[in-house]
């Protein structure tokens, strides 16, 4: 065949084309050589980065021991079951691996179907999330399963790729609802830009890690740095379906530490036992050094319940329930501390001479001031009073004398001297500081209003611009019982390693001492002796009596403060009492002191009375009590300056059990007094 | 008498052949059974299915080289319209009864087999387009006979978009381009072209632009997940993200939408100079390089890992052989059909290794295109040994007899 004309033309054509081939094969070969010459090492690097992971290694939480090391709080084996969805050897395409962990799921819960299983909560975008954010580590699909179930398990599956049986240790709380409001729970944390940021590490390789519990509240929380410990982490190769193929760097994890509390769980729980049918709280100090023996709240819940993860009707109920069983009342509740406070107005009136123990005044049950009466709880008039029987008999009238008498620093001063309206620095979350109502707090909350001689009269008596937790009452009687010291309540004895090496000793601390002499100090306790033995406090005698322990000397000071509640449900408006005790004992080396708060009780004498009877009874039968000091017969010895625990002098001349003035007519008291005429909303208390 | 004939006919041949382009072929077809069964090793030891394949591929693909070189290209030719509508309908047969893998229609199951249509089709499409050009050539120069030609290379195109099959169908509209310029189209037309092409290059910018804005809204989470990207384009968007992995490399997901470009690069980038040695390469064996594409379209990933670049030298040198040998048969073809054909079936090769491996070097978007004589899969190795005796038939039958 001839060559037609387009010969000629097409030549040029061909060599184009020719060309185009040439420059593409150029191309190739210098892209090649840009990637494997030039690029070598960056291209390598990054197969370290994605052959090796790093995975955390959640260190075992401390432990949570009382003061003899009895756990309280510990770890226990969960028997998990959990898909490894790197061994599902579906490569890195999610979407066959969700497929193939649907097939496998199902196919377990074929097989786990007569055991009533829990529902398997894995669906396609939980494995999704699981495998991109925390491939190598295992994807839970039952938690903490019981034994048998756990065992049904090993048997009836038999080997499946993915999924295999885990270990987890999960937190316990043997004692349950006991101290629950001390040791908090645990759970997971939030999701917070430090922890994205910890997903990857130095080099930007991905880090995995299981997320480990972190406290939630109570001293789960404050301690929660010494209880976490740190976390180990393994460096592994693997290749792209995850299969280990060697480990790189193992970092094992260090153990928390353990954290040693004041607390005596026996102590903890004869209050536990002993508080019922009431809501409140109470707390027990060692008053020789402010050890938190014991700190009740009631209503409790039981933290087991977030273990490993709360469920939401539980949480509903929980967060729902109208008696608030999550607030540690002892420390976050404020209430009016009633005739309480009156041992505050005692040393205040001592110490600014404005009363001696021997001035006297007639009770006739009305006080007036201005137009304004005020009521004595004996309707009738306690009569002739002086100071001692005053306090015995919790005698309104007389200490609205001395509160007009007083004016407002001398009890604001008093008052702060006792810490009160002060943290006290306990090592538990939301704290409540109380209120103690000034001329400047006055002035800064009612602009137009001015501290009058009114607020003076009612503060002295514990109503109005007061406001205490139980602890810091505690920590006021803990100060009369020990002779002046305030000491901050010391809740953490000491921070061990888990093979009891200290870490961290926590000494006692006296956060202030009364400003009182000693005499007068001395004056105060005895007349508290005289609540117990003869006044509105008899009732605690009794059951001592009853118990063949009267050789048990308690010193207290009921109250009953009153306050009006809201039903939210009716809307309707209730007058209500909320039952006080503050008291010590042994008299004359004390060793514990007890604030209690019953609310919606009866009267300090009558409700609170029979609980902090029943709590001494039990606390000095207890084995190692029962052995009383011999010197507890002797009335006039110094209070305990034993073991340093006092700094200072708190001798001074101490008499015995002082005879009281006047024969109480009954042995419960009733002191009712008068609603204030303006007072704190506390909690859940509103007044019209 | 006859055989004697039969005999000289055969010993000239042999002489004429261009023995070059065996020695090539033979020794891109060991490479590729070496390589096939190093991206197969996982599968302990033992020779992979996929390396028993391909072998047996080859060998067939030995037999449709030889017949294809054997045969002259002319009656081939003449017959193409036979080939070409039996590449149509199997086009349709594959739409209604083909097997979905991977979100596209294009494989069939012809005795345990699975066949690409589409793979012969563009065969078919270039015997057609050839004689159609060789017999018309001035039919070029009026609007009529490129409408004609278009007409001719659109009826597979579209059938192939619908399976949808995109990388293919893109080389079948380059391969009518390239024929209808070697056929001597007016410059004009390219003039228009070009302008359309960059107008369509924008167009894609743009959208991809749009695209990525819309990305990084709904990672932003102010889109919802369940919207899906619009685009008149009709593009997808995984497209997008491809076209993004080449452009905007950071905005992908390395473990998701850039997985597979991040590791074809490691694989190739970490193999060096000298490369990591055969089946020593830690991220195909590793199965970083996702398994399911290694020994297919990534190839030239495991290859350039385990060979190096001394490897990759040597791997186009050999293209290199194949193609400019068929440009040197191109510009010696006996006539315009030769010419045409022996262009075509050499661009068909160089366009598959052009891209395929511009894919793995992570220069072009990730498309589904195999690399000739290396990548595992039957119908193409098949399709590339049958080009590759077309443009040895031109070569054999240049003279006239």
């Amino acid at each position: 065949m001839i060559l037609d004309r387009t010969e000629s033309r097409s030549t040029w054509r061909t060599f184009f084309f020719g060309l185009m081939i040439v420059l593409g094969l150029a191309t190739l070969s210098m892209t090649l050589a840009y990637r494997q010459l030039f690029q070598v090492e960056k291209w390598t690097q990054m197969i370290a980065q994605s052959s090796s992971r790093v995975v955390k290694l959640p260190a075992p939480r401390g432990r949570i021991l009382d003061r003899n090391r009895v756990a309280l709080v510990e770890n226990r084996p969960s028997y998990n079951v959990a898909l490894y969805l790197d061994e599902f050897g579906a490569g890195p395409k999610p979407g066959k691996l969700v497929k193939l962990v649907r097939a496998s799921v199902r196919k377990l819960e074929e097989r786990m179907k007569t055991l009533n299983m829990p529902p398997v909560r894995v669906n396609d975008h939980v494995v999704r999330v699981h495998y991109d954010q925390r491939g190598p580590l295992p994807l839970t699909v039952w938690n903490d399963l019981s034994p048998t179930a756990f065992a049904a398990f090993v048997e009836r599956s038999p080997w499946m790729p993915g999924v295999d049986s885990q270990v987890e240790p999960v937190r316990v709380y043997p004692f349950g609802t006991l101290a629950c409001h001390i040791l908090g729970y645990v759970g997971k944390p939030e999701t917070s830009e430090d922890e994205e940021d910890e997903n990857f590490d130095s080099i930007g390789r991905r880090a995995f890690y299981q997320a480990s519990a972190v406290g939630k509240a109570g001293i789960e929380k404050t301690m929660d740095q010494e209880l976490q410990g740190t976390p180990g982490h393994r460096v592994i190769k693997l290749n792209a379906v995850g299969f280990k193929e060697a480990e790189l760097a193992h970092v094992a994890p260090t153990p928390g530490n353990d954290v040693v509390l004041s607390i005596d769980w026996e102590i903890q729980d004869i209050v536990k036992d002993a508080f019922t049918g009431f809501r409140g709280a109470c707390v027990v100090l060692d008053p020789r050094n402010g050890d938190v023996l014991a700190m009740v709240s009631v209503p409790a819940f039981d933290p087991n319940l977030f273990i490993p993860a709360i469920k939401k009707a539980d949480w509903r109920t929980l967060a729902r329930d109208e008696e608030k069983p999550m607030i540690n009342r002892a420390i976050q509740a404020i209430y009016e501390p009633g005739s309480t406070f009156k041992i505050v107005g005692t040393l205040a009136g001592l110490e600014s001479d404005q009363i001696t123990p021997s001035s006297n005044l007639e009770c006739g049950g009305i006080y007036y001031l201005g137009d304004h009466q005020f009521h004595c709880w004996e309707k009738g008039g306690h009569g002739d009073m002086d100071l001692r029987s005053a306090i015995t008999m919790s005698c309104n009238v007389y200490f609205y004398t001395l509160g007009k008498k007083l004016g407002g620093p001398p009890l604001w001063n008093m008052a702060a001297d006792f810490g009160l309206g002060q943290k006290t620095g306990i090592p538990l979350d939301h704290e409540s500081a109380g209120l103690v109502g000034t001329e400047t707090w006055k002035r800064a909350t009612y602009p137009r209003e001015r501290w009058n001689p009114g607020d003076s009269v009612n503060m002295v008596i514990g109503q109005g611009f007061i406001n205490v937790t139980p602890l810091q009452m505690a920590v006021a009687i803990a100060a009369v019982a020990n002779g002046g010291a305030v000491y901050k309540p010391r809740l953490v004895l000491r921070i061990e390693t888990p093979e009891k090496e200290p870490v961290m000793e926590f000494q006692p601390e006296i956060h202030n001492r009364i400003h009182a002499t000693p005499e007068h100090i001395q004056f105060l306790r005895e007349a508290l002796l005289n609540v117990i033995e003869n006044g509105t406090g008899a009732s605690v005698r009794k059951i001592l009596n009853g118990a063949g322990l009267e050789k048990v000397k308690v010193a207290g000071k009921t109250g009953s403060a009153q306050f009006k509640a809201h039903d939210p449900n009716t809307g309707e408006w209730s007058k209500q009492t909320r039952a006080w005790m503050i008291a010590f004992a042994p008299y004359d080396e004390p060793r514990y002191a007890i604030a209690l708060i019953a609310e919606g009780g009866e009267s300090g004498g009558r409700t609170a009375g029979p609980i902090i009877g029943a709590i001494f009874k039990k606390l000095f039968q207890m084995k190692e009590h029962k052995e009383l000091p011999k010197s507890m017969a002797v009335a006039a010895i110094p209070v305990s300056t034993k073991a340093g625990d006092v700094e200072g002098d708190a001798s001074g001349q101490l008499l015995g059990p002082a005879p009281s003035s006047s024969e109480p007519t009954a042995d419960e008291e009733d002191d009712e007094p008068e609603p204030p005429p303006a007072a704190l909303p506390a909690e859940k208390v509103n007044l019209p | 008498m006859k055989t004697n004939k039969v005999h000289i006919f055969l010993r000239e041949l042999a002489v004429d052949f261009r023995w070059s382009q065996v020695f090539a072929l033979v020794c891109l077809m060991g490479l590729s059974v070496l390589f096939v069964f190093s991206a197969t090793y996982h599968s302990g030891g033992a020779i992979s299915d996929e390396v028993k394949k391909q072998c047996a591929w080859f060998g067939l693909g030995l037999m449709g080289y030889l017949l294809a070189a054997m045969l002259d290209y002319h009656w081939l030719c003449r017959k193409s319209w036979f080939f070409y509508v039996m590449g149509l309908a199997s086009l349709l047969l594959v739409l209604k009864f083909g097997q979905v893998v991977n979100n596209s229609k294009s494989w069939i199951a012809v005795a345990g087999y699975q066949v690409q249509p589409s793979e012969f089709a563009k065969l078919a499409l270039l015997l057609a387009l050839c004689q159609y050009f060789s017999k018309q050539a001035d039919s070029l120069h009026d609007w009529r006979g490129i409408a004609f030609a278009t007409a001719m290379a659109a009826a597979p195109v579209g059938l192939i978009l619908k399976q949808p099959d995109l990388g293919t169908a893109l080389v079948v509209i380059a391969l009518f381009f390239v024929l209808i310029f070697l056929a001597g189209a007016p410059l004009k037309f390219f003039a228009v072209l070009s302008v359309l092409g960059l107008l369509g290059i924008a167009v894609v910018g743009y959208e991809t632009n749009r695209f990525m804005a819309f990305r990084e809204a709904r990672l932003a989470g102010r889109t919802p997940a369940g919207i899906k990207f619009q685009s008149f384009l009709r593009l997808k968007e995984y497209q997008f993200n491809r076209i993004l992995g080449v452009v905007a490399p950071d905005k992908l997901d390395r473990l998701l939408e850039g997985w597979n470009r991040e590791q074809s690069l490691i694989a190739i980038g970490s193999g060096g100079l000298t490369g990591k040695g055969w089946t020593k390469g830690d991220v195909t064996h590793g199965g970083y390089l996702p398994r399911t594409v290694a020994p297919s379209d990534f190839i030239f990933a495991v290859f350039a890992e385990e060979a190096g670049f001394v490897g990759g030298c040597v791997l186009l040198i050999l293209y290199a052989i194949i193609l400019v040998g068929g440009i040197v048969i191109t510009q010696r073809a006996g006539d315009l059909l030769g010419r045409l054909l022996a262009a075509g079936a050499t661009f068909l090769i160089f366009f598959h290794i052009f891209v395929n491996m511009g894919m793995t070097l992570g220069i072009l978007p990730i498309v589904g295109v195999p690399l000739p004589l290396m990548s595992y899969g039957g119908s193409f190795v098949l399709v590339c040994m049958i080009a590759l005796g077309l443009v040895q038939s031109v070569w054999l039958h240049r003279k006239p007899y």
